[in-house]
C-alpha cells in the first residue's frame, strides 16, 4: 500500500480564524464505528448517516470544546490536506451536521 | 348491505382454520370455505402450537359488487385492514396482514425486509425494498436446493445474530412467473391474486419444493443488497461494512423497539459477513452465479475481500469489481506517516425515505411500522386520503 509522505504542518498563522467552539454532539445519537468509517443512529428522528473516516475523525471532536481552527488542525496533522481545504471541509462538516439535527441545537444557534 | 366492524367481529365465522407457520401460530376463521381452503393449501395444520399468543385473521362475506360477486373484509387480531375488497385480492391482503402483526407484536427477533436463505449452514440475507427482486430470487435459489427462512423478513436472533425461520409462502409476482416456470417450480394454487401495488401474484410453498427445504437456524455469513435489471449480467460489487450496516438498519422494520440494541446487533452481524451490491439478471445465471462465486469465500471468511488496510486487492474472477477501500487510520498512524486525504462524506438516510423507500413490504404505510398500528383505510394508501399514512 503507497503511503503518501508527511507534509509539514502549516504555520498557526495559516489557519483560519474560528475560535468558536463547534456545537456537541446530541446525546441521542449513537455510534458505531466499522473499519474506519461510521453509522450513526438518532435515536429521536430515527435518522441514519454513514460517515467516511475523515468525516468521523472530524465527528468525534464535536464535544462543545473543540474549536473549527482544532478541528483543521488535527485534520492537517492526520491527512495530507492544505489547511484552507480542511477547513472548508469543517465548515461544511458543521452545516451538514446541523442540517442533520445531530448537533445540540441551543449550542448551534450559539455557533450560528 | 355492508355490516359495521363491530358486526362483523361479533359474528361467528364459519369455519376457523389454525396453522403455524415457523414459530408462529396463526388462526384464520372465515365464513368462506374457499378462503380457508386456499390458506391450507399453503400452510399446515398447527397439531401442537408454538409457545405464544396466536395472530387472529378474519375474513368475512361484505355484501355483493354490481356485478353480483362476492365481497369480503379481513380483520387482524381485531383491526379491520384495508378496504372491501374482491375475492382475488384476499389472500395477499391476508398476507399483509399478517407480516404488519408480526411486526407490531413479535419483538424477539430484530425483523429485517430482506429474503433470508441458507447453504451448508451458512446465512444469506438479500435485503432491499420491494421490486428488487428478493422473492424471485429466495424461489430460484430454493429450487437449487438451498433453504429457505423466509422471502420477506430477516428474523435475527438479537443475542446469537443467528437467522431464524419464518417459512411463509414465497410472493411471486407475475413478471417472474416464466422464469419460475422454466425451473419447474410449482405453484400452489392454480389461479393468481391480486395485489394493488404489484399486480398479479402467485404463492408458493417452500415445504412443496422439499420436505427438508426450511433452514436451521445459522449465522449470517453473507449480505447482499440485490438489484434486478432484466438485461443485465450477474455481478457483485463489495461494499464496505459501515455501508451494509447503514442500509440494514435502514431496512429494519422494528428498530424502534432495539433503539440502543440495532447498531450493536448489526454491527455484529456485518463483522461476521461480507457484504456485497448484486446485479441479478437471468434467475437461472445469477442462482449459478452466487454459488460459483460466493461458495469458495464462504469457507474463508476472511478472504481477501475486504482487507483491514491498503486498497481493496483486484479479484480477476469475471463478474467482479473491485472497489477501493479506504486505509485504516490506526495502521498509518502507527506507520508514523499521513493518510490519504478523502474529501469527508455524510450520506444519511433520512427517516421516512428509509421506511418509505427501502423498508416497507409493498403496500405498507411507512407511520404503521413507526407506531406498529393498523392502517384504517386503505393498506395501500397513496392518495393521501390515510390520514396516517406518509404517502410514497
Amino acid at each position: 500500500m503507497a503511503v503518501n509522505p508527511p507534509i509539514p504542518t502549516p504555520r498557526s498563522d495559516e489557519i483560519p480564524h474560528s475560535e468558536q467552539p463547534v456545537p456537541p454532539r446530541r446525546a441521542s445519537v449513537r455510534e458505531y464505528e466499522l473499519d474506519g468509517e461510521a453509522v450513526l443512529y438518532d435515536l429521536q428522528t430515527q435518522g441514519l448517516h454513514l460517515l467516511n473516516q475523515t468525516a468521523w475523525s472530524v465527528w468525534q471532536r464535536f464535544d462543545g470544546q473543540s474549536t473549527a481552527n482544532a478541528l483543521t488542525e488535527e485534520l492537517v496533522r492526520t491527512f495530507r490536506v492544505d489547511s484552507p481545504t480542511a477547513h472548508d471541509h469543517v465548515e461544511q462538516l458543521v452545516a451538514r451536521f446541523t442540517q442533520a439535527g445531530l448537533l445540540r441545537e441551543d449550542d448551534v444557534d450559539q455557533h450560528i | 348491505m355492508i355490516n359495521t366492524f363491530d358486526q362483523a367481529r361479533s359474528q361467528t365465522p364459519a369455519r376457523t382454520f389454525q396453522s403455524q407457520i415457523g414459530e408462529l401460530n396463526v388462526n384464520l376463521s372465515s365464513d368462506s370455505d374457499s378462503i380457508v381452503q386456499d390458506f391450507a393449501r399453503l400452510y399446515p395444520p398447527s397439531l401442537d402450537p408454538a409457545p405464544g399468543p396466536a395472530i387472529h385473521m378474519v375474513v368475512r362475506r361484505q355484501g355483493r359488487s354490481r356485478l353480483g360477486r362476492p365481497l369480503f373484509r379481513v380483520y387482524g387480531d381485531g383491526e379491520e385492514i384495508g378496504g372491501t375488497l374482491r375475492r382475488s385480492e384476499i389472500f395477499p391482503y391476508l398476507e399483509w396482514g399478517i407480516n404488519l402483526r408480526i411486526i407490531a407484536s413479535r419483538p424477539k427477533y430484530l425483523q429485517l425486509h430482506a429474503a433470508s436463505m441458507a447453504r451448508s449452514g451458512e446465512g444469506f440475507i438479500f435485503a432491499g425494498s420491494s421490486g428488487c427482486g428478493k422473492s424471485t430470487l429466495a424461489a430460484g435459489l430454493l429450487a437449487r436446493g438451498w433453504k429457505y427462512y423466509c422471502d420477506e423478513f430477516a428474523m435475527i436472533h438479537p443475542r446469537t445474530g443467528h437467522l431464524h425461520p419464518y417459512p411463509k409462502a414465497l410472493c411471486i409476482k407475475s413478471g417472474s412467473f416464466p422464469a419460475l416456470h422454466r425451473l419447474s417450480v410449482p405453484f400452489a394454487h392454480r389461479h393468481h391474486f391480486v395485489k394493488r401495488l404489484k399486480g398479479r401474484v402467485g404463492y408458493i410453498d417452500p415445504q412443496s419444493l422439499g420436505p427438508h427445504a426450511i433452514a436451521d437456524p445459522a449465522p449470517i455469513r453473507f449480505v447482499l443488497f440485490p438489484k434486478y435489471e432484466s438485461e443485465a449480467q450477474p455481478n457483485l460489487v463489495p461494499i464496505s461494512r459501515a455501508h451494509a450496516l447503514l442500509e440494514l438498519a435502514g431496512c429494519t422494520f422494528n428498530r424502534h423497539v432495539y433503539q440502543d440494541q440495532l447498531l450493536p446487533i448489526l454491527g455484529d452481524v456485518v463483522r461476521g459477513a461480507q457484504c456485497f451490491r448484486l446485479t441479478a439478471g437471468d434467475l437461472q445465471h445469477t442462482c449459478a452465479f452466487l454459488e460459483s462465486r460466493l461458495s469458495p469465500w464462504a469457507a474463508e471468511p476472511s478472504s481477501n475481500i475486504v482487507p483491514a488496510t491498503g486498497q481493496l486487492e483486484l479479484d480477476a474472477r469475471p463478474g467482479i469489481e473491485s472497489s477501493r477501500w479506504i486505509p485504516n487510520r490506526r495502521d498509518v498512524l502507527r506507520r508514523g506517516a499521513q493518510l490519504v486525504y478523502v474529501v469527508p462524506t455524510v450520506l444519511t438516510l433520512q427517516s421516512q425515505a428509509a421506511f418509505a423507500g427501502t423498508s416497507l413490504p409493498s403496500g405498507m404505510c411507512s407511520t404503521l411500522v413507526q407506531t406498529g398500528g393498523l392502517c384504517a383505510t386503505d393498506p395501500d394508501c397513496c392518495s393521501g386520503d390515510c390520514d396516517l399514512g406518509i404517502c410514497k
